[in-house]
């Protein structure tokens, strides 16, 4: 006698894959999948295990991966840099005389044209104003103070204190605001004409050195010229010009005055 | 090789053994394509669901865990592959299988003069399972076609549905009633 199944039972064993059901359904695997999808799906899985080597040149790595980051990084370096920079240009440190003075390139210009500036060689001088200039015009101005403060005080130690023709010497204040490369034609054309402290003096230094007959025909053709007689200098000019070839500043100051 | 269990063979294939997926693919291909043909009842659109699925795992390999069993891992992949193909499709046009199950009803078949009376019988039961099979509701074959074909357990069915094991174990005992009591009948 043989216990009739519960259904429960019969569920279970289906579970478990026992069931009359499930071994009947075993019988119905019969389809095949096609062999050239089998092929086409193969290829497609060693394809896909093949590492893709991708022939690339500096450049192309430049290009797409670094062209922003680089370029980024250029331009705050560069601002940084700027930024550091502006504050030290524009600090009057920098500007200052004291500072400038202290460098010895400058130094060795300066103590130069100090030399220079007693001698008859007036051209020169401005050649290297002018080059100074260039350089840095407020070192240059502040070098040149210094040398015309110490060329009134020379002057004032040549002079006598009594003479009443003489304008007293220009302040110290004046002379920081009128240095002498700024005009320095003025200086030597008022040669002689007295009209202020300063080209008295350059005109006093100027006759310590220059001879004494160039001093009387540069003084004959200025006296003809201050009294109208053009045509009898001119001759005259002619032969400073051939005569005294290094002192033709003279001539260009009477000229232009 | 061959003894060695599905993830490990995944894992080989994803350091770059080819011969690792080709054991797999044999291995799993003829449950993963009747769990596709039982589904959409069509050779055709199976063929290219079935397709999509092995490039599918082919293609997210690096994203596979070692720790999910790969039947698992490859019907949870092929489920929605399913389930997106019904959304872009319409349901009625799924529906006209009749033709594919016929295709399958003369495969079966054997010719008229070589069968006999028990096979005869065999054969009717085997169709009509199929039959059976074919017309349960969608969510109640897909569950009885996992637990047949790729043998998974309710959780694992649950697991690749998206759904609780209660759920599936309800499925299931429907699929089987109704299996049964139709099977029945022929007996």
């Amino acid at each position: 006698m043989t216990m009739p199944t519960q259904p429960e039972d019969d569920f279970d064993d289906f579970l478990q894959q026992q069931s009359d059901i499930s071994q009947l359904y075993q019988q119905t695997k019969t389809t095949t999948v096609p062999k050239s999808l089998d092929k086409k799906i193969l290829q497609i899985a060693k394809q896909q295990t093949q590492p893709v080597v991708k022939k690339t040149s500096i450049f192309d790595w430049l290009n797409h991966h670094w062209q922003a980051p680089l370029a980024s990084a250029f331009v705050i370096l560069m601002s940084a840099g700027l930024l550091i920079q502006i504050p030290e240009l524009t600090s009057e440190k920098s500007f200052s005389p004291g500072n400038m003075m202290s460098e010895p390139v400058y130094e060795a210009e300066a103590d130069s044209l100090k030399d220079q500036i007693t001698s008859p060689q007036k051209e020169q001088k401005k050649k290297q104003d002018t080059v100074l200039m260039k350089r840095k015009p407020e070192q240059a101005l502040s070098k040149a103070v210094s040398i015309e403060k110490t060329r009134v005080n020379e002057a004032e130690e040549i002079q006598p204190p009594s003479s009443p023709q003489r304008a007293k010497p220009m302040p110290s204040e004046e002379l920081t605001l009128q240095p002498i490369f700024q005009q320095p034609v003025k200086s030597f054309g008022s040669m002689g004409a007295g009209v202020s402290s300063t080209e008295d003096h350059s005109e006093e230094q100027e006759s310590l050195k220059v001879p004494k007959n160039v001093l009387q025909a540069a003084n004959e053709i200025k006296q003809l010229i201050k009294v109208g007689k053009l045509k009898q200098a001119k001759p005259l000019i002619r032969q400073y010009k051939r005569s005294y070839p290094n002192y033709l500043y003279l001539l260009k100051g009477i000229i232009g005055q | 090789m061959l003894d060695l269990p599905d993830e490990q063979l995944m894992q080989s294939y994803i350091n770059g053994n080819t011969k690792a997926f080709e054991l797999l693919y044999q291995k799993h291909k003829e449950p993963l394509h009747r769990y596709l043909i039982r589904q959409c009842q069509t050779r055709a659109i199976a063929e290219e669901l079935f397709q999509d699925t092995w490039i599918k795992v082919i293609n997210a390999k690096q994203r596979y865990q070692s720790s999910a069993k790969f039947s698992t891992y490859l019907y949870h992949i092929a489920h929605h592959i399913l389930i997106d193909h019904y959304r872009t499709h319409s349901k009625n046009v799924l529906n006209s299988y009749q033709s594919h199950d016929d295709e399958i009803l003369d495969k079966l078949a054997v010719p008229s003069n070589q069968q006999p009376d028990q096979q005869l019988i065999q054969d009717q039961k085997i169709n009509q399972l199929i039959r059976i099979v074919t017309d349960l509701p969608e969510a109640q074959r897909e569950a009885f076609i996992l637990k047949e074909e790729a043998g998974l357990s309710l959780d694992e069915i649950a697991e690749v549905t998206g759904s609780n094991k209660q759920a599936v174990k309800s499925r299931l005992r429907y699929a089987f009633n109704k299996t049964r009591t139709e099977l029945g009948g022929i007996e």
